[in-house]
């Protein structure tokens, strides 16, 4: 925004002013208490004051979407508490004074844009006489240019929250303080610049050295509760800027409002540098909190159990009935049903269709098991056997769940007549009452809409395609599985993809980067046609074969192997697969172009992280490239998932191109939490910063951890 | 604290029996105890549900109020008495501790704990309120006056919900819980600097035990009060468990019939003495602040 007269800057901050008191009148009602003294948002994005951080940590699951510009920057980004300790941020700075790259055939007049993202740790929370201390890392994995650490200390005096801190790199750049490193070693007291192959990289060498600056302040939260007022002392002086225009600072003190909207939506408006006027908003939700009014059927009660004819011996049952019934009321398929030897236990082999939440949906299949079996039956067996392949099993206890139904005590609970474990075996169990026919099974058929993206990119911003995409599912035998998706591309810009380099000329052979000549050969393609075959060798042991079209990219055949104990928050994985190269120029063909690439794949959910599941690949990547693949994921207790991987191979930085290396982040949003019904599917929206050739794996269907989900069920509840 | 029941009468619940009654069956104790103090022990058919036994007592509906009303079993209590006994061996190994690291702070909470658990009366409840309406309408929130330890005793208390909010735990006030009149101005933080947390208190938190058994280890110093607190729900299918943990924002004031609880600095403690404020929570869920007048 433009530097103004006095005049027109007390005008514009008393018209602000004006329009704040005037939402604010009609909204502040919507406010709930606990949202007073939150920690709010810097115009950079992340808990603090204006441009400088706090020590502050939001609640555990904050997830902020934020913008704020001004005349030479335009930032964007998303800001998200991963842990109580933890605080991430993603943040594209939009360079408005330069161009993404002089030469306009490659990014056209699109204006520069710098990733960053940013990290804080809280090192001590607060305590009555102590202030709450953190450490953090700004912009640290870009090209540098914004990049800073600091270490700042936040202490609450009633209504006023006071931080002092002190900045390196872009937080320190106006030195107002020694180097207190630099006392120590001279190491510290130059900041080495630029940054080190194609940017994307840890700047480590850089960290905490150079220039360093005090900064500090207070936020005041107001008597009137959306209100916040907001001063600090700024440790930069804006003297080298990304920019490359020049920034004047008149003043060192920038001053702000912060104004909650809405319970999701806050307003920061702030004069900055004693000439400049900011403006921002955010946008924010919780991700533990985000919950979902659910329609469902009424559970069956103690009138259905004494008013429903029920048989009085196992074989009077019409056990294909039954299973309709399971099926319709609890979402539960019972692919086969079988009764133990001694007449006691029925036992249904199959999986769970609809409930995301497995206690619900146990629940609900044991109080209709109920009603519907005979008195003579004590137990119900829910073996969890998706794909055949036998996962745990759900043991109902036909009594206690009767005299929860029934209230016959205070303290009955259905919940308690429900006990999970594993298998017994893998052989299936007693006599067979039903079965499921899958030798005759005719493919399912759905269509659904897919949006593939990525942000940033020198051609476009924001890349997207917008595709119906028809799958199909042909379950042909038991374990045996043929799995389809046709395309039709809707809308999208994936055409001006625009990788200018030559085949011969790339240091890596091109196994993502044809995208362009993917999008233009033709509007609708075969995604995947896929036949697998799955088999369970004991308890913990998995192993498949597949082969066909992997993905649009590449076909082949390979086969997976998995060692996972049962509820043990860890499991193994080696995969290997004759890859090749599809086509671009027909829809069936292939280029010549083949590798043999696989992984050597571990699965951690840490003690120590909760709700986490941390993934390592080493292996073999598409380009011939060998390194290892980080995939981290959390998971909140609404059910989203937030997930982060890294690829590192043995491909230079610079054979790489811009970024250096593979990464990215994703979103697995349940369905259930936009919709009253429930559900069991979730949509992933992923932010991949680049599209390159290095570390890229093989994208297969029915990756047997996927498949094998129940032993843990990290995804599944 | 064992049932301390004065026998007045005893009465045949001949006209409650339910269709599910089973004949051969004893027949349950049920003590009812009403607002003034008055008890009645009746003979109550096994398979009686709960509003079976509450609607031939309605004719002194006007005594009533349902949401300060409980209602236990024998077996309950003795298991709450173990507890308790828990609770002071672990006051006891807390207060040994402190002596060897000369800690007189917290050889006082200890003691004090002790002491506060020694002269209250606690009585161990399924119901904390009865929902009598719903209990009416759905056969699910009505069960049969049973539990799941074949408790023959029950209990059936009526009382009149309590004004004041009564305090426990780790105070500058040594000695038995303090009472606390129902000001206009109930704010927690008004009240703490009534009577102030002791030395070894717990620095910055205090449990509200609300008179539903719902529990709130809630933020109250200046640095932290406006946090959300934990809370746990009361669920009569585990009256002695805090269930259900969730973060939940408390009112700034009090209402009559809560229950605060200082608890000690656990962070004092080595590892295998912590756990004993959840104890004392768990304990203080089923405090019977009318238990001392009967």
């Amino acid at each position: 925004m433009s530097r103004f007269s006095p005049l027109t800057r007390k005008g514009l901050l008393t018209s602000g002013m004006v329009a704040l008191s005037l939402t604010g009148a009609a909204q502040a009602q919507d406010i709930p208490d606990y949202l007073r003294y939150e920690p709010t948002q810097t115009d950079v994005g992340g808990t603090g004051l204006l441009q400088m951080p706090s020590a502050r940590m939001a609640r555990q699951g904050e997830f902020s979407v934020f913008y704020y510009d001004n005349d030479e920057y335009r930032r964007v980004g998303l800001s998200l508490q991963l842990f109580p300790w933890l605080e991430t941020i993603i943040r594209y700075n939009d360079v408005r004074t330069r161009l993404y790259n002089p030469n306009p055939d490659f990014s056209g007049d699109q204006t520069y844009k710098d990733r960053g993202v940013d990290v804080k740790f809280r090192l001590w929370e607060e305590t009555q006489y102590r202030p709450e201390v953190s450490v953090g890392l700004r912009d640290f994995a870009g090209t540098g240019q914004f990049s800073g650490e600091y270490l700042v200390a936040s202490k609450r005096w009633h209504d006023f929250d006071f931080t002092l801190g002190i900045g390196w790199g872009y937080l320190g750049r106006s030195g107002n303080i020694d180097n207190p490193f630099c006392k120590l070693t001279d190491s510290y007291c130059e900041r080495p610049g630029g940054f080190r192959g194609e940017g994307g990289s840890f700047e480590y060498d850089e960290w905490f050295k150079g220039n360093a600056a005090l900064y500090g302040g207070v936020e005041w939260q107001t008597p009137w509760e959306p209100l916040s007022v907001k001063v600090e002392y700024d440790g930069n002086d804006y003297s080298d800027e990304s920019s490359r225009t020049p920034i004047i600072q008149d003043s060192n003190w920038n001053l702000g409002l912060h104004y909650r909207l809405h319970e999701y939506a806050n307003v920061q408006v702030s004069f900055e540098r004693g000439n400049t006027v900011m403006f921002g908003f955010n946008l924010r939700t919780n991700f533990n909190d985000i919950t979902q009014y659910k329609q469902r059927p009424r559970k069956r009660l103690a009138e259905d159990l004494d008013n429903t004819r029920r048989p009085v011996y196992i074989d009077q049952l019409d056990a294909d009935r039954l299973a309709g019934e399971v099926y319709r009321e609890t979402g539960w398929v019972s692919a086969e049903l079988t009764i133990d030897d001694d007449g006691k236990t029925l036992n249904s082999y199959g999986y769970q269709t609809r409930y995301r939440d497995r206690d619900e949906s146990d629940e609900r299949t044991g109080r209709l098991l109920a009603t519907k079996l005979p008195e003579s039956i004590e137990a119900y067996r829910l073996i969890d056997a998706p794909y055949g392949i036998k996962l745990r099993q759900t043991t109902i206890d036909a009594d206690k769940i009767k005299a929860a139904m029934r209230a016959e005590t205070i303290d009955a609970d259905a919940r308690e007549a429900i006990q999970r474990g594993d298998i017994d075996t893998i052989a299936t169990q007693g006599r067979q009452l039903s079965r499921r026919d899958t030798d005759w099974n005719m493919p399912s058929f759905s269509v659904r809409p897919y949006i593939q993206q990525s942000f940033g990119s020198p051609e476009n911003f924001y890349m997207y395609e917008l595709r119906a995409d028809a799958y199909s599912t042909w379950e042909i035998k038991e374990n045996l599985f043929v799995d389809g998706r046709a395309a039709l591309r809707l809308a999208g810009n994936y055409d001006e993809f625009n990788f200018l380099v030559t085949d011969e000329d790339a240091p890596l052979p091109r196994v993502r980067t044809f995208v362009r000549s993917y999008v233009e050969f033709s509007d609708i393609w075969l995604e995947n046609l896929q036949a697998t075959y799955l088999k369970q060798l004991n308890k913990n042991w998995y192993a498949s074969v597949y082969g066909g079209y992997f993905e649009r990219m590449f076909g082949g055949v390979g086969s997976e192997i998995l060692y996972r104990p049962y509820n043990q928050g860890w499991g193994i994985a080696a995969d290997i697969n004759w890859a090749k190269q599809r086509d671009f120029d027909s829809h069936f063909g292939y280029r010549d172009y083949d590798v043999i690439t696989g992984h050597v794949s571990g699965y951690w959910q840490p003690e120590f992280l909760p709700d986490t599941m941390v993934r390592v690949a080493a292996g073999r990547f598409l380009a011939k490239d060998w390194g290892v693949q980080v995939n981290f994921e959390h998971k909140f207790d609404s059910g989203v998932i937030v997930g982060a991987y890294a690829a590192k191979t043995n491909v230079s930085a610079e054979d790489y191109g811009e970024g250096s290396f593979t990464k990215g982040f994703y979103l697995s949003l349940p369905f259930d939490l936009f919709q009253i019904r429930d559900s069991k599917g979730r949509a992933t929206v992923g932010w991949t910063p680049l599209t390159r050739d290095g570390g890229q794996m093989l994208m297969r269907q029915r990756t047997l951890f996927g498949v094998t989900d129940g032993r843990d069920a990290f995804y599944s509840n | 604290m064992a049932l301390r029941i004065r026998l007045k009468r005893l009465m045949t619940w001949a006209l409650f029996v339910s269709g599910t009654a089973l004949a051969e069956q004893p027949p349950l104790t049920l003590d009812v105890v009403y607002p003034n103090g008055e008890q009645q022990q009746y003979s109550v058919p096994p398979g009686t549900r709960l509003t079976g036994v509450i609607k031939p007592l309605l004719s002194r509906a006007g005594e009533f109020d349902w949401v300060a009303s409980r209602i236990g079993s024998q077996q309950l209590q003795y298991d709450l008495q173990g507890m308790i006994e828990q609770a002071r061996q672990h006051l006891n190994a807390i207060e040994r501790y402190a002596r060897g690291e000369n800690n007189a702070a917290l050889v006082q909470a200890a003691q004090q704990l002790q002491q506060q658990l020694q002269h209250s009366d606690f009585y161990a409840s399924y119901y904390l309120g009865i929902p009598w309406q719903t209990m009416r309408l759905q056969q699910g929130s009505n069960p049969v006056l049973a539990d799941n330890q074949q408790s023959q005793h029950f209990r059936l208390k009526f009382a009149q919900r309590s004004a004041v909010v009564e305090w426990f735990g780790v105070t500058q006030n040594p000695g038995t819980p303090v009472l606390q009149s129902p000001a206009n101005d109930n704010r927690i933080q008004k009240l703490l600097r009534q009577h102030p947390p002791g030395a070894a208190a717990e620095p910055g938190f205090v449990w509200q035990i609300n008179s539903n058994g719902s529990v709130a280890h809630r933020p109250v110093a200046n640095y932290n009060s406006h946090k959300l607190a934990r809370c746990y729900d009361h669920r009569r299918q585990q009256p002695l468990a805090l269930a259900n943990p969730h973060d939940c924002p408390v009112p700034a004031q009090l209402t009559g019939g809560t229950l605060l609880y200082i608890g000690l600095d656990e962070s004092e403690l080595p590892q295998q003495l912590t756990g004993i404020n959840e104890l004392m929570v768990r304990i203080l869920k089923h405090y019977d602040a009318a238990g001392r007048n009967e």
